[in-house]
């Protein structure tokens, strides 16, 4: 059964579609990464979700429970924007209204095991008027996890940690997604950190979920290749097939060749030399995950391109 | 509702404000009782005490503010969110906004009462007489008005999308010092004369401020008074309740 199922969920205000007909499925111990440009409607997605916002359209399922409109569940805990912290009391205080609201049997106990989960400490005794950023962020998480809930909706919970503590977030999610087998969403665009521990993505772009992929499905567009551009195409692809029985090879449209695997960029040039191949460009092309978001979001213009032959070694692109 | 109503009550109870909100109602109580004891010779029931101490009139603004701004910032500061949990939740926030209210007017008014009386005595007030069920009437006809008037700026606050506190605050002072009472009662005035007239002599004596007037005045207290009362704090909370069933939390 999905731990958490949307379907066709719509979010629609003055004639204007913020969230159009974005569904999706997530299992126990997903960790399900939520990426896209600023004001592409992940945030209103998670709050239709939470039951904070009602939706135009669509439905919400909890481990086959449908929520009625803006129907909040014990079993979904969300950091949403900003942590919501009452300034007035302390950490564990705020955590403890959360977990006395839930009905749990020991709040006091519930609330000191969440904010000693997210690392809060001694500070957890103070009031949350002096709190720095990142420790309301930590509040907001132990706030999420308070009840030990089968469903996390996390909007950017990486703000304002420090490294030790996007570290310890990000362990914790892991570790709660493989015990517990929390499913998990997390809108971030902190790339790097979502590449660590998610196992699935989702790109939402204008409101449209436009693309889904495994983990292992971005690793492998992401992966380094080494870029042959030759007037030659067919003779290169023979020469480099006998010569790298090892190495995959994809002839592009303008028969520039991809070549992946175990090679090496001086080899094939020389390779290519001295079967008198005429090469006019050998660079190897990098593309991290950034670049392949940035593509999927529709922000074209802000990719590194791959470079003409004779503008080298410029933004990522290794000439070989 | 229960659990929701028990996590309000300590997070109001968790809040250092509330102690000196309640310490400083105490000692206006105090001090009033110690000033005009003296001048206090014609009371002949403690009601008329209490009506002389302005009891209401200072329970109502003190507690009507304190709890609408209480609510509102729930509002404020996103942590109405932590307070939903389920189905039902955003129902439940009224009601247990309601019970709240009910307890901390009924206790605010019962606290003032005991340190008005207790410094009455101390002072050498002159006897008077304690009539139980009269005083019950008071009390719970001044609960139902103080938690009216909380609940009516607590649905103010909901209903504006910026800034809750604010808006808690001017329907509370509106609504408990009776400015709005007499803004109405200008209107009528200005208004063609059948029309003004049926205002002022058929609806606003209706009104939950003039039956606060009457309290003080120590007129004997009506049903009607309760039934009003509690007729406005129902419909108060079932508007909060149906604004709150697909308000955007934020």
């Amino acid at each position: 059964m999905d731990a958490l199922r949307c379907t066709d969920l719509t979010w629609a205000f003055r004639g204007k579609r913020a969230v159009d007909a974005v569904s999706l499925a997530l299992q126990p111990g997903d960790i399900y990464g939520l990426v896209g440009r600023n004001g592409a409607g992940k945030s209103t997605l998670l709050k239709m979700i939470a039951g904070y916002l009602a939706p135009t359209a669509g439905t919400v399922e909890v481990f086959g429970e449908a929520l009625g409109p803006c129907q909040t569940s014990p079993r979904i805990g969300c950091l949403i924007e900003r942590p919501a912290i009452n300034p007035a009391l302390t950490g564990v205080q705020n955590v403890t209204v959360r977990a006395i609201a839930q009905g749990l049997p020991d709040p006091k106990e519930a609330a000191a095991e969440a904010v000693a989960a997210v690392g809060l400490g001694e500070a957890s005794r103070d009031r949350a008027k002096g709190y720095s950023l990142g420790m309301k962020q930590r509040l907001g998480l132990a706030l999420a996890l308070v009840g030990r809930p089968d469903v996390l909706l996390l909007d950017e919970p990486f703000n304002g940690l420090d490294p030790e503590g996007v570290r310890l977030v990000r362990s914790l999610l892991v570790r709660l997604a493989e015990q517990r087998g929390t499913a998990i969403v997390v809108s971030s665009h902190v790339l790097d950190q979502l590449e660590r521990m998610v196992t699935r993505y989702g790109v939402i772009r204008a409101g449209r979920l436009v693309a889904e992929m495994t983990a292992e499905e971005v690793e492998e567009a992401c992966t380094d290749y080494l870029c042959v551009e030759t007037a030659d195409g067919p003779r290169a692809l023979a020469v480099l097939e006998r010569a790298f029985a090892e190495a995959s090879f994809t002839v592009m449209p303008d028969e520039a060749i991809r070549v992946t695997g175990p090679v090496d960029g001086d080899a094939v040039g020389q390779a290519l030399l001295a079967a008198a191949v005429p090469v006019r460009g050998l660079y190897t092309h990098t593309r991290d995950i950034e670049d392949y978001f940035v593509e999927l979001m529709g922000g074209l213009g802000a990719v590194r391109q791959v470079p003409a032959p004779t503008e080298a070694a410029e933004g990522g692109e290794n000439r070989g | 509702m229960a659990n929701l109503f028990r996590a309000q009550w300590y997070r109001l109870f968790c809040r250092p404000s509330t102690a000196i909100l309640l310490l400083v109602m105490a000692a206006l109580a105090g001090l009033v009782a110690v000033q005009f004891t003296a001048s206090w010779t014609d009371c002949h029931t403690f009601r008329a005490v209490l009506g002389r101490a302005s009891v209401v009139e200072v329970c109502g603004p003190f507690v009507g503010l304190f709890l609408a701004a209480f609510f509102a910032d729930d509002f404020q500061q996103g942590t109405v969110r932590s307070l939903m949990v389920g189905k039902g939740s955003r129902r439940a926030w009224g009601s247990a906004a309601l019970v709240l209210a009910v307890l901390v007017a009924a206790g605010a008014l019962l606290m003032e009462a005991v340190v008005t009386g207790v410094v009455y005595g101390a002072m050498g007030g002159a006897p008077v007489a304690f009539d139980g069920r009269e005083l019950a009437l008071w009390w719970l006809t001044a609960t139902l008005l103080i938690t009216a008037f909380t609940m009516l700026a607590t649905l103010a606050a909901i209903l504006v999308p910026v800034n809750p506190p604010a808006a808690a605050i001017i329907a509370a002072t509106l609504l408990t010092s009776g400015l709005g009472f007499w803004f109405c009662q200008s209107a009528a005035l200005s208004l063609p004369s059948p029309v003004g007239a049926f205002v002022e002599q058929e609806v606003l004596p209706l009104s939950l401020t003039q039956i606060r007037l009457n309290l003080l005045n120590g007129l004997p207290i009506e049903v009607w008074w309760l039934a009003d009362g509690a007729l406005v704090t129902a419909a108060a909370t079932v508007a909060i309740m149906v604004v709150m069933a697909r308000r955007e939390l934020r």
